[in-house]
This record gives structure tokens, sequence and C-alpha cells, in this order.
């Protein structure tokens, strides 16, 4: 059942890209930490710190390509896995902002993105589960 | 929406897959219909009646 969950829309074609997407993000992560503080141009810097987004793009296109692949219940599947994360993550992140600037907690803005992504992913599940 | 799917099915002999085969779609997708957990398109609607040969109206039947 979650293989069929799991490879819906996918392509051997899809993995490679997939493969490749995922080896450029952990790239231009590891370098981007590693010139975090290096010396150079303001533009350099930049372009530097952000080069992970790039790849982020790439998997976001990715995505969107394998859902309009799925045929309507995966694509109703997939777009409640979104509200929730929506009705989940506003408030969350919310939540965090204003405790971020109360002082109580302090959550870099970089970690939205994950935080999202492990809304998202048992969204989805929940999601695929209410149709098994 | 109650509907008539798995009778008609079962009386091709068809597995859930096989349908889904002949729809285009995934199997979860015919589970879920035959459960009564998803009310399909109008065109998927209409692929599924042109396929077993009936109108909507008799394959789907809105409940009260």
């Amino acid at each position: 059942m979650w293989r069929e969950y799991l490879c819906a829309g996918t392509s051997r074609r899809y993995w490679w890209q997939m493969t490749l997407l995922m080896t450029l993000y952990v790239g231009t992560i590891l370098f981007a930490v590693q010139q975090l503080h290096a010396p150079g141009s303001p533009f350099a810097r930049v372009a530097v710190a952000l080069a992970p987004v790039l790849p982020v793009v790439g998997f976001v296109l990715l995505e969107l390509r394998r859902i309009r692949a799925t045929d309507e219940l995966r694509q109703r599947i997939e777009l409640e896995a979104c509200m929730i994360t929506l009705a989940v993550g506003v408030p969350l992140l919310l939540a965090f902002g204003l405790l971020d600037e109360a002082g109580i907690v302090h959550i870099g803005l970089f970690m939205a993105a994950p935080i999202v992504l492990a809304i998202y992913v048992p969204a989805q599940m929940f999601a695929h589960w209410r149709y098994r | 929406m109650n509907n008539h799917v798995r009778e008609l099915r079962e009386a091709k002999g068809w597995s859930q897959g096989d349908l889904a085969a002949q729809l285009a779609v995934s199997r979860q997708t015919i589970n879920a219909i035959e459960t009564g957990k998803y009310d399909p398109s109008l065109p998927l609607a209409f692929r599924i009646a042109k396929l077993f040969r009936k109108t909507i109206e008799a394959i789907f039947d809105p409940e009260e």
C-alpha cells in the first residue's frame, strides 16, 4: 500500500532528477556553511548564501509535475495535505515568531522550511490513510 | 453518494486493478469510490458509465 502511495506519479526519470537535486542541495548547503563567514564581495556572499534555494525550487517544480501526472484522488489527497499543513503550520510558525519576539525562544527563520516539511509529510500520510 | 460500481465490476469478473487500468486511475481510487469515501469527478463518472454501458444515474445515487 505504501509503495503504491510513495511511487504515485513517479518514473525512473523522476527518481534520477530527485537524486540530482538532493545531491545539489547537500552540496550547496555544505559549501554555503563553509563559506558563510569567508571574506568576499556582498554580491558573492549573497549568491553563496542563497545557492541552496535553487535546488529547493527545482524540487518544488518536480513535485508539481509529479502531482499533475497523478489521478484525481491523489490530487485531492495532496490538496488536503496542503490544507492541513497550512492549518497547522501558520499558527505554529506565528507562535514561534511571537515567542521569538518576546525573547522566550529563538528559532532561526531558515527553520521554517524544515518545520513545514515536517508537518506536510505526516499530513500527506493522514490524508492518504483517510482514502485507503 | 451510493453507487453500484462494486457490483458492476464483480459482475464483469474484474479486479479493482483491472478496472483502475481501464479507467486510467489508481486502484486506490476505485477502492475509495466503491467504499463511498470518494465521489468521482463528472468526467470520471462519465468514463465509468461508458465502460459499463449504463447512465450515470444508473450507477450513482445521491443520498437523501
